[in-house]
Formats: structure tokens, sequence, C-alpha cells
């Protein structure tokens, strides 16, 4: 896994099979597992016979360690990210950046737009919701989320912020 | 007699200062629009007159007197203050009018400060009297705005201003420090208002990772507690000299500039063990010439212009004749001289910011304060976005996250995609350096770190520049 903040690349399990698949199409073959078996003895042979399919072997190689190392590693995990990128569809100058402040929907309503606010509410911790339906409750008393779940924070947040 | 500023008008000019837009002028009436030119003015040191009323020849004639400080019993300086829509230009007889008024008695210099713009007749007249009248456009007015706020300091008083007067003469004459073209040479400027951010780890190995592009980058060092300059030993710091050599010549740091020992930077420029890469380095001395984060509007200046210069070049080895590719300056946490000089030099600015709450703080005055010398330059000193360091995927970097995105992209600034993980490679590599070695992190094989910091580069050399200044192109 690498520590991209836009997107989760593949596991090796997941390369080995596109490769194959690739081939396969290419080839016109259906059986991936006996075309996987022979594609890995073809590659050992042509390493011992074409030096310039050695450097690029080790090239790939290479390039592929970092994913085992922070697949094992604590302190290194992917982090999460919203499934695609919001644009924004308004700019505020001179706004200043406050990570403590709770997390305001009705300012996410106005940087992303109602088409966008489920997404960007989603890419929020539970905990950062609860704060959101807070600062909701406070402009409609007497109402609360029908449940303590994210997807029931979200319904509720949604519904009042958009009105 | 003039209207009085109260509370509620000082609040509103305050904050038209921190966001000022022409709109909110003009929804100004005429005389509020007075006082916050006076009280723009004020902030820029001056102590002002409000003399709007008082008109010509039983008085002066003009809206507002500037006067050095609040004692002095003569004015320097004379502003006269138009709120015009933007489509009704200021014209010829307007200012030939208050030219008239400055050359009655003891002539005085004179702003002319509008809302919209100046006739070409006005402005030709205006350059005919030798800097005498000095005429301030809407655009214009909001630069010097934008650069007092920035530049204010507290005062015993309670106010702010400017630690020295600062007139607007720098942008009425369209005196812009010479900036070289970004396809030439690239100048990126790592800055955040905090410390322990990851600004020299991230500025060094952007740097390393240029290099490895085959690209031939200077690191600038203008941080007082010199990290960069100790990372990086000069390739004969470490060797015995020989018998019988001459004594070495003294070290040369960026002080000798700001102390004027050295008028440009070339001199200063030396080379690293590493290949294509040079130093301008640092030491504490620094720390105890910064004069602090207040206006000095030509020594800025000066700075952009000695680092854009095109004789800022490497002194040996390939291509020595041609200027740097990439220029990298490293900042002090602080609020200080040399972090608004890198920022006004900058073609661009990464922000680097750790995820947590205490990190993600710093932002705001690197912003602010690449606002304020973009306005000084007028150009450039554009934020490329922030890059994530010290990434580590806990609760509370997950809680900040997606906080910091949405801030950020109401200011329209970019979070880098890739974040630079923590990593104990970073400081082996460090400690490495240190003692005397040249094992970046890309030296260390395969690490997260040094991938990143790769698909970082990518990113923002496509953000800055995509096509120029690469091998082959």
């Amino acid at each position: 896994m690498s520590t991209s903040l836009a997107h989760k690349p593949l596991t090796f399990a997941q390369r080995a099979a596109a490769a194959t698949q690739r081939v396969a199409e290419q080839q016109q073959l259906t059986d991936l597992k006996r075309l996987a078996a022979a594609l890995a003895e073809l590659a050992a042979e042509e390493v011992q016979r074409n030096p310039g399919f050695a450097v690029r072997l080790r090239g790939l190689y290479e390039d592929l360690a970092p994913q085992t190392k922070v697949a094992t590693g604590r302190a290194t995990k992917t982090a999460k990210a919203p499934a695609k990128p919001l644009t924004p569809i308004k700019r505020i100058e001179g706004f200043e950046i406050d990570p403590s402040a709770p997390l305001d929907p009705y300012f996410q309503l106005e940087i992303y737009g109602a088409e966008q606010l489920e997404a960007a509410l989603r890419r929020h911790t539970k905990a950062n919701l609860h704060e959101a339906a807070e600062i909701v409750q406070d402009r409609h008393p007497g109402t609360s989320p029908a449940g303590t779940s994210k997807d029931a924070l979200l319904a509720y947040i949604i519904a009042h912020v958009r009105t | 007699m003039a209207a009085v500023v109260t509370a509620a008008k000082l609040a509103l000019f305050e904050t038209m200062l921190k966001t000022p837009t022409l709109a909110d002028m003009l929804n100004l009436t005429p005389s509020d629009f007075e006082q916050f030119v006076a009280h723009v003015f004020r902030s820029a040191g001056y102590t002002v007159k409000v003399v709007a009323g008082q008109h010509f020849p039983y008085g002066p004639g003009v809206d507002l007197e500037l006067y050095p400080s609040p004692g002095a019993k003569k004015p320097i300086a004379r502003v006269e203050i138009k709120r015009y829509a933007a489509d009704n230009r200021v014209g010829y007889e307007e200012v030939k009018g208050f030219n008239g008024i400055l050359n009655h008695g003891e002539p005085l210099p004179g702003y002319f400060v509008t809302t919209s713009d100046f006739h070409p007749n006005a402005r030709t007249f205006a350059a005919d009297t030798n800097g005498r009248l000095r005429l301030l456009d809407g655009r214009q007015f909001l630069r010097y705005i934008t650069y007092i706020r920035g530049s204010r300091v507290a005062q015993p008083d309670g106010t702010h201003r400017t630690a020295t007067l600062t007139p607007p003469d720098w942008i009425c004459t369209e005196l812009t420090a010479r900036q070289c073209d970004p396809r030439r040479t690239t100048v990126l400027t790592v800055a955040n208002g905090r410390g322990g951010i990851g600004k020299t780890t991230s500025a060094l190995n952007l740097a390393v990772a240029l290099t490895q592009r085959g690209l031939r980058v200077l690191l600038v060092d203008l941080d007082g507690q010199a990290s960069l300059s100790s990372a990086l030993p000069l390739p004969d710091q470490n060797s015995k000299p020989p018998k019988n050599a001459p004594p070495p010549e003294r070290q040369r740091y960026i002080t000798d500039y700001f102390s004027g020992r050295c008028h440009t930077l070339v001199d200063l420029v030396q080379p690293t063990r590493i290949h294509n890469l040079w130093l301008i380095p640092a030491n504490e001395e620094l720390y105890r010439m910064d004069s602090g984060g207040s206006a000095r509007v030509f020594e800025e200046l000066a700075f952009v212009t000695a680092i854009h210069d095109a004789t800022v070049r490497p002194l040996a080895g390939d291509r020595h004749d041609e200027p740097f590719d990439w220029i990298i300056l490293d900042t002090p946490p602080a609020q200080s001289h040399y972090t608004r000089v890198a920022l006004a030099a900058a073609h661009y600015v990464l922000v680097p910011v750790r995820g947590e709450a205490f990190g993600v703080l710093g932002i705001n005055k690197v912003l602010s304060q690449a606002a304020t010398m973009r306005a000084l330059v007028g150009s450039g000193v554009r934020v490329t976005g922030c890059l994530i360091t010290w990434w580590k995927n806990t609760k509370s970097a997950r809680d900040v996250l997606p906080k910091l995105q949405s801030a950020l992209d109401a200011r329209d600034i970019k979070l880098y995609a890739h974040a630079i993980p923590y990593e104990d490679r970073i400081e082996q590599a460090h400690l490495s350096m240190v003692g005397g070695g040249i094992r970046t992190i890309f030296g260390f094989g395969s690490n997260e770190a040094a991938a990143r910091y790769k698909d970082v580069l990518s990113e923002l050399i496509q953000e800055v520049r995509p096509h120029v200044n690469e091998p082959g192109t």
C-alpha cells in the first residue's frame, strides 16, 4: 500500500491477476491459472537469457518493494480518502483554518453545494459528524438523528441542512 | 468637520483590511471611504488628519494630511480621494487641480487615491511631476492594503501599524523586483509558520529528487538553525588540507548578503557532496540580525532581484555557465524577515503540514504572509499546495484531514495527493548526512518516504510547469 491520499493501490495478487488477464485477452486464452504458470516459467527462462529483461524485472521489483514494507508497518497505513475528488463551487477569501472547530455542515454546503454535500460529509469521522449534527440541532430545535450510525447522522444532517 | 469614527466603523474597516474588495469600498459613503483610506495610511505608520471639509483657499483643499509622527507640526504628504465606480475614471482636470494645491505654498508630495482608474492624460500629467504626484488606482490600492495589513505589528497604544512609515510609492511607480522566467529557473519556497513540520526535510529531499532527474538545484538556507547547512557538508570539509596550503578563505553565509558584506548571491553559492546540488549556507547569526515580520519594502524587493539574478549560477561543473534549473528556499519557523523575503522571491510556495491540529494551525499565517508578499511583488508567490508530512494513520489525523481538505478547498488551495509517512529512515538519513555522509533517504534502498517524495515531486512539476526544464525537452 502507498501513503496516497487519493486512491488505494492494488495488492500483489491483484496486480498479478490483472497482468494475467491482460495477456489472456490479448492472446485469447481462457484458462487463467494455466496461463499464470506459463508466464512465470517463461519469465524465469527469459531472465537467464535476456539481461535487458532482467534489468526491467529488477526495476519493477524495486518499485513494488515499498508496498510490502508498508503493509507490515503500523505507522504508514493508507489514509482513508474520499471515493472521488470533490470540486469546490465557491472560493472564500481570507477564510482561516481551524482544525479544532466542529465540523460545520453549512460551511460544507457552501463550499461543495447540495449535490456534493453527502460525499463531502462522508469523508469525515463519526465523531466529526456528531459535532455537525449538534450544529444542525441548534438550528432545528426538537429534531434529532434517527440513530447513532454514520448513515443515520448523515441522513439527519443532509435533510436539515439542505432545507 | 471630520466625521467621528465609531468603534463599529473601525471594526468594519478592520474587516475590510482583512479581505479588501473594491465592491466593499464602493458600498461606503464618500465620507466613510475617506475615513477608511485614513485608516489604511495610519496602519502604514502615518499620523493622519482628515481635512476633507477644509476647502481651498481657507484650508488645505485636500482630503487627508499625512504626518510622520503624532507630534509633528508639518505634514509630509497630502492625499486626495475619489470613490468612483469602475467605469468612471479620474480625469486630467482633477489630477491637475490636486497638483496645483500641492504646489501652493511649500510644495509637498501627494497621493491621489481612487477606487477606479485614471485617464491616460491624467497619468501622463502625473508622470511629469518628478514623482511629487503619485497616482494609486483601485487595483494598486488593494495591493497596498494587502501588503500593509500583513506587515503591521502591535503598538504600545493597542493599535496595529507598520514599524516604519511605509508609503505606497513602490506601487505607484510600479517599482517591482526583477523576476526571472520560471521556465528558466523555478524558485520554490518551502514554508510554514510552525517548527518541526518537515520544511527542511522536504526542501532537501525534493532538491535531491530533482538532481536525480538530472536537474541542477540551488538550496538556500534562510533558517538560523542552519539544519540544512549542517546536513549538506561541503566537499572539502572533512578532508585534511595539504601541508603548506594557504589558509582557507572564511566560510561565507547568507548572512553576508543581509549584513551588506556581500552584494550579490553568486559569491555565496557553494558546491555540496551531492552531484548537481549547490547550497547557500546559513549560520545562527541570522537570528541576531532578524528584524521580525515588519515591512521593509526595498530590502524585500532587493532580495527578490538578487535571487532571480541571472548571474546566480553554479561556479563549476556541467553547464556551469547556465543558471540553475531550480532554486529552493528553506525558511525559519517563526514570523521573520527571512520568511517574508523567501515568500516574496518565490514563484511557487509549498506548505508542509503535519496531520494534527497544532500542525495545521501554522497554515493560516503562511497563507496570509504569502498574500502579503504577493501584494508586494505584484505577481508570483503562488501557493501550489499543502503537503502532509509525518503522516501517521491515527484517529486524530483522520479527524483533521477532511477538515483541512475542506478549508483548503474553500481557499482554492490543493492538498497533495501523496503524504510523506513517518519513517525512521528519514532520521537515519539525517544522521548519515550530519555525520558527513551523502546518504539521503534515496540511498536507503526502497522505502516509503523516498517513494512518496518522488511522487510529490512529480505532482509538483505537473503543477508548476508541465512543459519545461525536464531533460530532453
